[in-house]
């Protein structure tokens, strides 16, 4: 156990990491685009506009993590329900990896797929012009999970206000507060800048002596 | 002349989509499996023109997969990519010494995928 909560804070490098005293546990907190596991006595934070985040949690050891991402980083975008034609799309291919790097991290420290359960949040119309992107963010999340076959057992989603997302995964409680979205939109706006900059080729190597 | 045949290994059933639709709709005959164990099970005995691998996965990962397809007679030539997350440098070199030819990290473009596909069948 020792070996694995040390991998654990791997996984939580240069994270933020603070004792939470209304809900007596130490809490980390997720800037967009970033994923995090806890263990026990700990718990994930996040604050989400339009980005979704996904809670997955092995139900019977209580191993869980979240991720906190956006689908789209531009207005053309327009999720269609279809991950293998829309994978030519960047800005899916960021969602699929954000999915994934949290489920292989999961499954890395232990938790069988079989388990697995989640919760979804997020995705809300901050702006007038973002509409779209909360709601693409929820379509693909929920097509991810139904592909892998990983149940969506609570969610809240949508609305016109952003969230304060507390996730325990060992118990699997969360718990949603409605906030301010000002606070969110500055955030959000330079991760999606951030995002439409990255390289869109995946780094190779070529490995023959 | 035939399609050229792809065997690919990956846990996720959205990796599997994904990736299949794309190689299929450019003339691919591709085979996808959930893990190595099953995806060994195939090259030994099928030929496979290029075999595309995941690193971390249930049963067998990628690593032991490439040193399982490298002791049979079918496919110890085919060349082979790995497609992950991973990107530490000793797991590169794990995969180098295992035989895998690439390693690409994922989020990648489908287009790359395909043009490193074609170099290395060439090669």
């Amino acid at each position: 156990m020792n070996e694995d909560k040390e991998r654990l804070n791997v996984a939580h490098e240069g994270r933020n990491r603070s004792w939470d005293p209304r809900f007596k546990r130490f809490a980390y907190r997720l800037m967009p685009g970033e994923y995090g596991l806890a263990d026990k006595g700990e718990m994930l934070v996040t604050v989400l506009g339009s980005c979704v985040c996904a809670c997955i949690r092995d139900k019977f050891s209580g191993l869980g993590g979240m991720n906190h991402f956006l689908l789209s980083h531009s207005k053309r975008t327009n999720y269609s329900h279809n991950l293998g034609k829309d994978y030519d799309d960047k800005a899916t291919r960021y969602g699929v990896v954000a999915m994934e790097v949290l489920i292989n991290d999961l499954l890395k420290h232990g938790a069988i797929r079989s388990n697995l359960e989640a919760k979804i949040f997020g995705g809300a119309m901050v702006t007038g012009t973002e509409n779209k992107i909360g709601s693409d963010n929820i379509a693909f999340v929920k097509d991810y999970l139904n592909l892998e076959q990983i149940p969506i057992i609570n969610s809240d989603v949508g609305g016109i206000q952003a969230r304060t997302v507390y996730f325990i995964p060992e118990t699997g409680d969360v718990f949603v507060r409605k906030v301010e979205k000002s606070v969110v939109l500055t955030l959000e706006k330079q991760y999606r800048n951030e995002l439409g900059k990255k390289d869109t080729d995946g780094e190779v190597y070529f490995l023959d002596k | 002349m035939g399609k050229k045949k792809l065997l690919f290994a990956d846990d996720s059933a959205s990796m599997r989509k994904v990736l299949g639709m794309h190689m299929k709709m450019n003339g691919f005959d591709v085979t996808a499996c959930a893990d190595g164990a099953e995806a060994l099970a195939k090259a030994q005995t099928e030929r496979y023109d290029i075999i595309i691998t995941d690193m971390n996965m249930p049963n067998m990962n990628g690593i032991e997969f490439i040193k399982g397809v490298k002791q049979t007679e079918t496919n110890k030539f085919a060349p082979i990519i790995m497609l992950t997350t991973e990107n530490a440098e000793e797991m590169r070199a794990e995969g180098q010494a295992a035989g895998a030819k690439v390693w690409l990290v994922k989020p990648f473009r489908p287009d790359q995928l395909l043009a490193i596909v074609k170099k290395v069948m060439d090669d």
